[in-house]
């Protein structure tokens, strides 16, 4: 008994501490994600507004002293443009996962404690979407709904959603066989009370995974719906949108579409590693 | 050969496995024993690297077969030990009842092995897997692929994790205390499967607490206790001549004294089953009786044992009067008022009346509450202050330390859990506690003490107690009546001592493997 007293407290010790040397190697990570959370909110602190203004006599400029990351067609400097670009070109991965987990999180829950009928329409609905690739199912609802930031958002979330629906179902039906759902059932728990204290919670920690891993998701469909013209408007501060623009200049002023795709490329990367980390974590929690 | 040399294992700067060594050779089987907390399952989980978070190991050497797993004196990581596990080792741990997916139809579990080191195509695993169920003893293998864990007994499941264990044709068997959940027939089976397999050129180490299984199919025992070798050898010698003190109290198998309630024909019956039968659907589209025209009554304060080897039927009885399964045929009353008739919404306010223990705590308490949550649950509303009183008394009277309510289950041993899972059905207030296998899942020393427990709380409160066993034995210690079924049906019934008496071919069989 001892033995195990003492084991359960070293353990608990070690967790702490390994935790903080877990959080180490997300470091690089952690760090990206710092300065792009920053540049989001504050992206005079990186860059000058001044800068964003069209100059004509600055055309598609290669990177260089001046303009770090070159100009764009109407002259604007690239670096200035993807920091003020960086709130927006978030806003909708950020907007996406959330809407999208909390669908999950609500019809999961229905299709694994509600009626058959429920569960049954439910997963149809689920495999009729994913029959389709996700990028047609977010152009189809963008081309009907129109462009725009919230199109683009409702349209990614459609189109990326099957996923959260099977894990929000999965997660539930396996919470609702566990030993302990059917123990609090004897005890005479309310259905409902059941379902909030016992499987929400069950079900939110995978889904919760999920938002995080698929953040790099959504935020690449949406740039790839504006890359292909049906997105956001143009000429917004959007990342997408400027590998849009310099997609026709590939050859000669390969900056353009570069420099935003690197930008979009290193957030994913970080957002996807913490991800991760986030999986481990939450899974040793569950042990 | 398996030759693991100065073993020792630490969490965090405290010794828990000190300098252990341990060698398995092929077509040999040795016994790991020892009291609980003695360090062997954290010596058998070592040689296959699989040791909680926290834990390291270091071995002086250890090798498998001549080769070297990892680099002398060096830590024995799960990646060392990746590629061997499942090929060249398998392991059977020691909740193997819970280690099959729910999801995922037996045969798929137990060929996994097969199709993760990819030595089958899916087919070729398939009807491998059938062949594998077969050879351990379960009766119509290729039905039991097809059904999910939840739809066999917990006998069959056992079987199912050890043709999983088997399949892949591995050298090494670590099996971790693989008969404790299992009725004695199929103790005595699987017992005999195994040492088959060591006969065919297996080797096998056995981790068990009970020397008298190990002696049964181990060639050699080591005895641990507080995490150093005290005593070692064959096991003839070991078993006739103990010369430690450990090894002695082990050897001295305990027999406890009778904890039977009162036989009072005037107290209430307050659980009454009438002509219970239950139709399951196979996956085949037929259909079979699991429970046929089964009929009981427990009056307060007074014990029913239900007893019946596995697949007898035992716990879909229970699930029929705990009401969480609709009869398809009879019906269940609770203190002379209608219970298995109830629509679910009248029957919610009544359920606190009935209550279930289960055989392994672990599944039935959330893993993420704490313990004092968990009992919490089954109380009524009542303000914050008066709850927090009432689940300390409620882990005091189950016989815990009230600090103990901070814990996770995972956090407790399993005798503290089984306490917990009792301090919850005592916070509903129950006229009758269902104990499923209460005690089949404990050490020897835990057994007793929850025997013991539930006989006190029988006495004290009044409870009408039904519990069901494979285990003949610790049943007649605490049951006034005995119910055996066989195959659904009852066949027989009545005082424990007359039912004993009586010895039907049934009761006469489950009697001969207990002892």
């Amino acid at each position: 008994m001892s033995l195990i007293t003492a084991l359960q407290a070293g353990q608990q010790r070690a967790s702490a501490a390994s935790t903080w040397r877990r959080l180490l190697a997300v470091a690089p990570a952690v760090l990206i994600l710092i300065l792009v959370v920053f540049a989001a909110f504050f992206p005079g602190l990186f860059a000058e507004e001044a800068n964003l203004r069209p100059n004509p006599g600055a055309v598609a400029l290669p990177p260089s002293a001046e303009h770090w990351l070159g100009t764009d067609l109407s002259g604007r400097d690239i670096y200035t443009r993807i920091v003020f670009g960086t709130g927006l070109t978030l806003s909708v991965g950020i907007r996406v996962v959330l809407v999208a987990g909390l669908i999950g999180l609500v019809v999961g829950l229905l299709a694994g404690l509600g009626p058959r009928w429920l569960d049954a329409a439910i997963t149809r609905v689920t495999e009729v979407l994913l029959a389709f690739p996700e990028l047609l199912i977010a152009l189809a609802v963008v081309a009907i709904l129109g462009r725009g930031p919230e199109s683009v958002v409702i349209g990614v979330t459609t189109a990326l959603l099957p996923a959260y629906l099977r894990q929000g179902r999965v997660y539930s039906v396996l919470a609702r066989s566990t030993g302990f759902v059917e123990a609090a059932k004897v005890l005479g728990v309310p259905r409902r009370r059941i379902a909030v204290r016992h499987i929400m919670p069950s079900v939110a920690r995978p889904l919760l995974v999920l938002m995080i891993l698929g953040f790099g998701s959504a935020v690449t469909t949406a740039a790839g719906l504006t890359f292909l013209g049906l997105g956001m408007e143009s000429g917004v501060d959007e990342w997408g949108v400027m590998m849009q623009e310099g997609r026709n200049r590939l050859g000669d002023a390969w900056w353009i579409t570069s420099m935003a795709g690197f930008a979009l490329l290193i957030t994913v990367v970080a957002v996807s590693w913490l991800g991760r980390w986030v999986a481990r974590t939450v899974q040793r929690g569950e042990r | 050969m398996i030759r693991l040399q100065g073993l020792t294992v630490r969490a965090r700067n405290r010794v828990l496995v000190d300098d252990i060594s341990v060698e398995v050779a092929p077509g040999e089987c040795v016994a790991l024993i020892g009291p609980s907390g003695a360090g062997k399952s954290l010596t058998a989980r070592s040689i296959l690297g699989l040791l909680p978070e926290g834990i390291t190991a270091v071995a002086q050497e250890f090798t498998v077969d001549g080769e070297p797993v990892v680099q002398p004196a060096s830590r024995v990581s799960e990646g060392a030990t990746r590629h061997l596990r499942g090929q060249v080792i398998s392991f059977i741990p020691q909740e193997a009842q819970s280690a099959l997916d729910p999801l995922r139809r037996v045969g798929d579990e137990v060929a996994e092995p097969l199709r993760i080191h990819g030595l089958a195509s899916r087919g070729e695993a398939r009807d491998r897997a059938v062949a594998a169920l077969a050879e351990v003893g379960l009766d119509e293998p290729a039905l039991r692929a097809r059904q999910y864990p939840e739809q066999i007994s917990g006998g069959q499941r056992q079987r199912a994790v050890l043709a999983s264990a088997q399949i892949a044709a591995p050298g090494y068997l670590v099996a971790d205390e693989p008969t404790t959940a299992l009725d004695p027939m199929l103790r005595a089976d699987l017992i005999a499967a195994l040492r088959a397999r060591v006969e065919a050129g297996l080797g096998v180490l056995l981790i068990s607490h009970d020397l008298a299984t190990a002696a049964r199919i181990a060639d050699r025992v080591i005895v641990l206790a507080d995490g150093r070798v005290v005593e070692t050898g064959p096991i003839r010698t070991v078993l006739e001549a103990p010369q430690h003190p450990v090894t002695r109290a082990l050897a001295a198998a305990a027999t406890g004294e009778p904890l039977t309630g009162s036989r009072n024909e005037s107290a209430p019956v307050v659980l009454e089953a009438r002509d219970l039968t239950l139709h399951r659907t196979m996956p085949d589209g037929t259909t079979r009786a699991t429970v046929s025209d089964v009929s009981l009554a427990v009056r307060a304060g007074s014990t029913l044992g239900i007893v019946g080897a596995s697949g007898a039927g035992k716990s879909s009885v229970a699930r029929l009067l705990l009401a969480l399964e609709t009869p398809t045929r009879g019906e269940v009353e609770l203190a002379g008022e209608p219970w298995s008739r109830l629509a679910e919404r009248e029957r919610r306010g009544q359920r606190h009346r009935i209550q279930a223990i289960a055989q392994d705590p672990l599944a039935v308490l959330n893993p993420r509450w704490t313990a004092a949550r968990s009992i919490a649950e089954g109380l009524p509303a009542m303000p914050r202050m008066q709850r927090a009183a009432a689940v300390d008394a409620l882990l005091t009277r189950v016989g815990l330390d009230a600090s103990l309510g901070q814990r996770r289950p995972g956090a407790l041993s399993g005798g503290q859990r089984q306490r917990v899972a009792i301090a919850r059905a005592l916070a509903a207030s129950p006229q009758v506690l269902i104990a499923d296998e209460p005690i089949a899942a404990l050490d020897p020393p835990a057994q007793d003490a929850i025997l013991r427990l539930l006989a006190e709380l029988r006495d004290r409160d009044g409870l009408a107690l039904v519990m069901i066993s494979h285990d003949i034995a610790a049943l007649r210690r605490i049951a006034d009546d005995l119910l055996v079924l066989d195959q659904g049906r009852v066949v027989a019934a009545g005082p424990a001592e007359a039912v004993v008496a009586a010895a039907d071919p049934v009761t006469r069989a489950l009697l001969q493997v207990a002892h």
